[in-house]
């Protein structure tokens, strides 16, 4: 009986830890996506394999395993490699022309072909 | 009404006429911006090869130059020389990048040492905190302790001398 319980208890042990360490790579891996390479600046940190990739994604792996959310961690890179690191523009001041525009010239587009469409629908 | 129709066609050749100028002016030389630039040096905590504890002493007193360095990087063999040029008049750092103290004496032996203090950041940490890319890598830091200029790659005088009178201005 106890031989059997001990071994329950070893089996749920390596159970939780195989899927928490399952759960902290597929994080890591969503996470270097969405970061740029500031070496080879065309590619993520999860495609890289510069030296300084592989750093980063040391550093990414142990914060997630410290219980780091993915904005502390994006946060702590941008004060040191900048926002250039993150292939998202952050929604700030800033930025807000960028974020802003899409929507400005939909509307601006929307009311040039409803006046089109009132001035045929009048004719 | 035909102003209206040539709006689209003169908003796109200002756009065009732009992009062309942008394009035509990139400087291949620019250096590299840093998010560190205007910030406090950081504490680093590393071990020391050569020289004594500097960043107590020199942090917020002095102007001094930190250079990211390794014993296996040839442009850093490249740069060394400068470096002892200019160690006459600057007082400079030097951070071994992912190195060993064994090839960085070596290295220091071979070639002279132009560092106030040599320190050893083995396996890059500190590195990030700096915002480091690569080595060689050299910061500037004012006497308010603050970081005021980073140069990616190996310096030359010329390049040195232009970062020192753009920061003594």
């Amino acid at each position: 009986m106890k031989l059997l319980l001990f071994t329950l208890i070893i089996f749920i042990n390596f159970f939780s830890f195989a899927n928490k360490s399952e759960k902290i790579d597929s994080q890591l891996r969503e996470l270097a996506g969405e970061l740029r390479c500031m070496v080879c600046q065309n590619q993520s940190l999860l495609d890289s394999d510069s030296e300084l990739a592989k750093d980063l994604k040391k550093i990414i792996y142990k914060k997630l395993q410290e219980g780091e959310s993915k904005k502390e961690i994006k946060d702590f890179l941008v004060k040191r490699y900048g926002e250039f690191i993150l292939f998202r523009p952050l929604l700030n001041y800033a930025n807000l022309m960028l974020w802003s525009a899409p929507i400005i010239f939909l509307l601006f587009i929307g009311l040039a072909a409803f006046r089109k469409i009132k001035i045929i629908t009048k004719k | 009404m035909k102003i209206i129709k040539l709006f689209p066609m003169v908003i796109f050749c200002l756009l065009s006429y732009f992009l062309y100028w942008k394009i035509s002016n990139i400087e291949e030389t620019k250096e590299l911006s840093s998010a560190m630039l205007n910030q406090n040096f950081p504490k680093l905590d590393l071990e020391i090869i050569s020289g004594n504890s500097p960043f107590s002493k020199l942090v917020g007193e002095q102007e001094f130059i930190v250079n990211y360095f390794a014993s296996w990087c040839a442009p850093c063999r490249q740069e060394h020389a400068i470096l002892e040029k200019m160690s006459n008049k600057n007082i400079i750092i030097g951070i071994a990048y992912k190195d060993s103290k064994k090839n960085v004496k070596n290295f220091i032996s071979e070639l002279g040492n132009p560092y106030e203090t040599i320190m050893l950041d083995e396996n890059g940490r500190a590195a990030i905190e700096l915002g480091l890319y690569g080595v060689p890598e050299t910061y500037f830091i004012n006497n308010k302790g603050k970081i005021k200029f980073r140069h990616v790659g190996p310096l030359t005088i010329e390049k040195f001398n232009n970062i020192i009178s753009l920061l003594s201005k």
